[in-house]
């Protein structure tokens, strides 16, 4: 295969007292390649270089050297001695060093210069003479579908049937029942499909948004409201100017033609790694994903303040907000969508207010790689009404469906005290009724020190054994994708931002043993930012992370005989909690009435939206 | 088409000796002379930051009609307007040298030709465009792809030493070099020997017949010693070490060998080559005088003057405890300023003080101003 390369000569000069291992690697790869190398020792004097690079008759002299004080000036005069010794009239000269930059190997007179962060790929290419192709980054910069290695079948019979009796209820009591979130997602489908009707003239454009608009206002709060009659803004958000948009559009242009990435994985192929923004600002958001791609998150996901969440309608434009958490605007999602890598996985989350089958909608329609539903969550933990948003949460999962969405389902009821075999009941209802609405679930347990676990004494040795406990006991129902959240090693993060990035890191050593499709992770500053997380933070835990997956490889992490125990208890309380479900008959009732988690364990159904069901 | 254009090149002895500084000078004197400069640089020149120190480097300012030779990468981040007028197949590792015409005056990087063979090719290039004086900037202590230019002017500072009295001395030993002689006239032109005898050292008998070795340079105790072993003590007449002179053999042949070589003359290819075998440029003078003293002659094939000495008392002080890794610093210009002054022949500048008329006029000589 290599009998089609010019065999090159080349030199390799540690031009450095003690860092030669580069060059020594970068020597076994030529040679592997069948070029002829000649490896100097290191530290030798310039005249005894410039000697015995006279008698190799090379095509290429690689000199590798660490910068440093008059460091410079030496190389500086090994090039003039290269050239007064002749060795230029026949080879190229190229340095390499962790602070070579392209500029500074041309004032030292240099041929070429790699940089730290050069793949060796890069240099033989080089001397090979072919444009470097990033090869290995288009591979590991793809889009993966995450579900698409799973078939969803189950393989506990008696929760299939548990499940499937429960779904069948669910869809069920809701036919015939639509909401204002359901009415809004529609009339925004239909202003969205005007908007982009090439057919259509700009008058007659603005014509029918005009009606669809009045309409849209009419199941709207007067917070909404206010703004698209009066142009008045909550508080604390304001619209970007003309020219922060603008130079925005710059920043993101220069980003996309500047971008390197490094490679997150090793030798794995899961699980992939996310990150979430929502810092308020669209401008700071878009950072932030430039960053992370570039340090190699492979999706980043939005999320909403939780104020949007508890309001009807959605604003409009380019609006920043002094809050967490971006506000969800078509403009706001469009803009954050141009600014991303094509193979950059984004989810928008939907999942658990009183918008959320209209921010499928707009999701979907933008190309929204995956959403976030929960119908649960969102009902006991969320603060939204069970009936409102089982009715929302199920024409969101349509959509889901309709824009192809995979989405994910995140049991952060644990977070409040619900014990995980619970809110895994829940997840699976949820699962099964995506399943039979032909959308696509992913399942999302949480890797977190819970409430639940504290009381219980479940994690007082370690926080292997019941982690692993939830993902196997999840993996014993359903081959369904699993991506552990959000994010992971919650409830163990501190002020310390290495404290914060090690034990996210850990987390991600045991979602990378246990193989998971993906898994979220926080910046080091997350818990504690009181504000807005900052660009480094976020690349330690990226850093981290990258670390641990070179860390670990293939291998795994074993966890004590206690695993299979939690397991156990986990998959029999989950069938348990679906029989009172199942045998309550009414799936709203059940989600009133605690059976999924309940006032004692830390959950309480929410108000937002209560009696705005719609009849028709 | 006959041109008449002439060179001159800045040589520093480190960085940080005012090269720039000083073309920026000459640059901005031609212009206000309304000579047509051309300008190009054997490194990289014109920003705002120093890549290795951080502390600021001087911004290279050109005026409309002035040439530039900078590669590719550089054309986009200058601010002016620069139309190009050729592209060369001179490559850098920011991309092909291209000539460029300036159209709107405004600041330009300079990154050009890395290597003797290039920067001559870019010469003619900018020769070409009617260019009456040509600039070469130089980078960091590099000198020998300058040799391709007519003329040299000598930047260093502190930079290179802080200690005034080592500066004074190595300045001296360095324009001493460059005033080893021609060698004269001969049945064998020099224009031959380069042509015909660059790769290997040569020593010419008087019988006209010529022994090779397979080195070079002479740079180590065994390229000498097979040396020592072909000189024919009554028939050699002259050695020409084409590559690499190190100034530590010149020293043993003058203190072990002088007798052998007595009569005979050690011939370079120029000067620079000499300058880069030595290690501690400040005793070349002392070795060479040593050598002429024993009887032994050192000519050179080629050479080209220096004009003047421009120093710096300026340098970049390493701070091991600051934020940053370095800080700026001075030496007592003054004091610089006359050392040199009583030493060297040269007109002396220091380039951070006042206007030298002296170097101007340096300059008017060379380029047959008269007015």
């Amino acid at each position: 295969m290599n009998n089609s390369i010019k065999k090159r000569k080349i030199l390799l000069i540690p031009l450095d007292p003690v860092h030669d291992v580069a060059l020594k690697i970068l020597n076994r790869k030529l040679q592997e390649r069948g070029h002829h190398t000649v490896l100097l020792p290191p530290d030798l004097p310039l005249e005894e270089i410039i000697g015995r690079a006279s008698d190799v008759d090379a095509n290429y002299v690689l000199v590798s050297r660490t910068l440093g004080y008059s460091v410079a000036e030496l190389l500086g005069k090994f090039i003039d001695m290269a050239e007064a010794a002749k060795i230029r009239d026949r080879a190229k000269v190229v340095l390499g060093g962790k602070a070579i930059t392209p500029q500074l190997a041309s004032e030292l007179g240099f041929d070429k210069g790699f940089g730290a962060g050069t793949d060796f790929e890069e240099i033989i290419a080089y001397i090979e003479d072919r444009e470097f192709q990033r090869e290995k980054e288009k591979l590991f910069r793809k889009k993966i579908s995450i579900p698409a290695s799973h078939a969803y079948q189950y393989k506990n019979n008696r929760i299939k049937n548990l499940l499937n009796e429960i779904t069948d209820e669910i869809i069920q009591w809701s036919q015939r029942k639509s909401s204002p979130g359901i009415e809004r997602a529609k009339l925004r489908e239909k202003i969205i499909n005007v908007y982009k009707d090439d057919a259509l003239t700009d008058e007659d454009k603005a014509r029918k948004i005009k009606v669809l608009k009045e309409k849209y206002l009419s199941y709207c709060d007067d917070k909404i409201s206010r703004f698209y009659q009066q142009g008045l803004l909550p508080d604390k958000v304001r619209l970007l100017s003309a020219e922060e948009i603008n130079k925005l559009d710059v920043y993101i242009q220069k980003q996309k033609e500047n971008t390197n990435f490094k490679k997150m994985r090793h030798t794995q192929s899961l699980p992939l790694v996310f990150v979430q923004y929502g810092t308020g600002c669209p401008i700071m958001d878009i950072a932030h994903i430039k960053t992370s791609e570039a340090w190699g998150a492979d999706g980043v996901f939005h999320f909403d303040p939780s104020w949007g969440a508890r309001t009807e309608g959605l604003l409009e434009g380019v609006l920043s907000h002094e809050e967490d958490g971006s506000i969800i605007t078509w403009e706001n999602l469009a803009k954050i969508k141009s600014s991303l890598h094509k193979e950059t996985i984004w989810t928008v989350r939907a999942h658990r207010g009183l918008n959320t089958p209209e921010t499928a909608v707009i999701a979907g329609k933008l190309g929204a790689d995956l959403t976030k539903i929960h119908i649960v969550y969102g009902s006991l933990n969320g603060g939204t009404d069970p009936a409102r948003l089982t009715i929302d949460g199920l024409e969101a999962i349509k959509y889901a469906a309709k824009y192809n969405m995979p989405f994910d389902e995140p049991t952060n009821e644990e977070l409040g005290g619900v014990p995980a075999y619970k809110s895994f009941a829940g997840l699976l209802i949820i699962a099964d009724l995506a399943l039979k609405l032909k959308a696509q679930p992913i399942l999302k347990p949480l890797f977190c020190y819970s409430p639940d676990v504290m009381i219980t004494g479940k994690m007082d040795d370690n926080y292997i054994d019941y982690n692993v406990a939830k993902i196997n006991s999840l993996r014993s129902i359903i081959d369904a994708p699993i991506w552990p959240g959000e994010p992971i090693g919650f409830m163990t993060h501190s002020e310390d931002r290495i404290q914060s990035s090690l034990t996210t890191a850990l987390h991600a050593t045991l979602a990378i043993s246990l193989k998971v499709n993906a898994i979220t992770i926080a910046s080091a500053d997350e818990a504690y930012s009181r504000g807005p997380i900052s660009l480094s933070s976020r690349i330690d835990t990226l850093r981290a992370v990258q670390e641990v997956f070179r860390f670990l490889g293939k291998a795994k992490i074993k966890p004590t005989s206690k695993a299979k125990e939690f397991e156990k208890e986990i998959t029999k309380g989950i069938q348990a909690t679906l029989e009172k479900v199942a045998k309550r008959g009414s799936f709203i009732n059940a989600l009133y009435e605690g059976l999924l988690g309940s006032p004692q364990d830390g959950a309480y159904p929410g108000r937002a939206g209560r009696n705005t069901l719609i009849e028709e | 088409m006959e041109i008449n254009s002439k060179v001159i090149g800045i040589l520093g002895t480190a960085k940080n000796t005012g090269k720039t500084t000083t073309a920026n000078y000459l640059l901005e004197w031609s212009n206000k002379e309304g000579i047509k400069v051309g300008l190009t640089s054997i490194g990289y020149d014109g920003e705002d930051i120093d890549s290795i120190t951080g502390l600021p480097k001087p911004r290279i300012h050109v005026k409309k009609g002035n040439l530039v030779g900078t590669a590719e990468q550089c054309f986009s981040v200058s601010k002016g307007k620069i139309e190009i007028v050729e592209k060369t197949p001179v490559t850098t590792s920011l991309g092909q040298v291209l000539i460029g015409k300036v159209l709107q005056e405004g600041l330009v990087i300079l990154a050009g030709p890395n290597k003797g063979k290039d920067l001559f090719y870019i010469l003619q290039k900018l020769k070409k465009e009617k260019s009456q004086l040509i600039l070469v900037d130089g980078a960091l202590n590099r000198m020998i792809p300058l040799i391709h230019c007519d003329a040299l002017i000598l930047a260093t500072g502190a930079s290179r030493h802080t200690d005034i009295d080592l500066l004074v001395d190595e300045t001296e030993s360095i324009i001493r070099a460059f005033n080893i002689p021609l060698r004269e006239k001969q049945k064998i032109s020099n224009q031959e020997i380069m042509q015909h005898h660059n790769n290997n050292i040569v020593i010419f008998q008087k019988n006209g017949y010529k022994r090779q070795l397979k080195s070079h340079s002479l740079i180590s105790q065994k390229i000498l010693n097979n040396l020592i072993d072909s000189i024919d003590e009554k028939e050699t007449e002259e050695i020409y070490i084409p590559g690499i002179v190190q100034d530590n053999i010149l020293k043993k042949i003058a203190e072990q060998y002088s007798e052998l070589f007595k009569g005979k003359t050690i011939l370079i290819n120029n000067p620079t080559f000499l300058l880069v075998g030595t290690r501690d440029i400040n005793h070349l003078m002392d070795i060479i005088e040593d050598i002429l003293n024993k009887g032994i002659n050192i000519k050179t094939l080629y050479n080209l003057p220096i004009l003047a000495v421009t120093i710096n008392p300026f340098y970049p002080k390493y701070s091991r405890f600051g934020k940053d890794s370095y800080e700026m610093a001075w030496i007592d210009g003054y004091q610089l300023y006359q050392k040199m002054r009583n030493r060297l022949a040269l007109p002396v500048t220091n380039i951070m003080g006042e206007e030298s008329p002296k170097l101007v006029t340096v300059i008017k000589k060379f380029l047959n101003i008269n007015r």
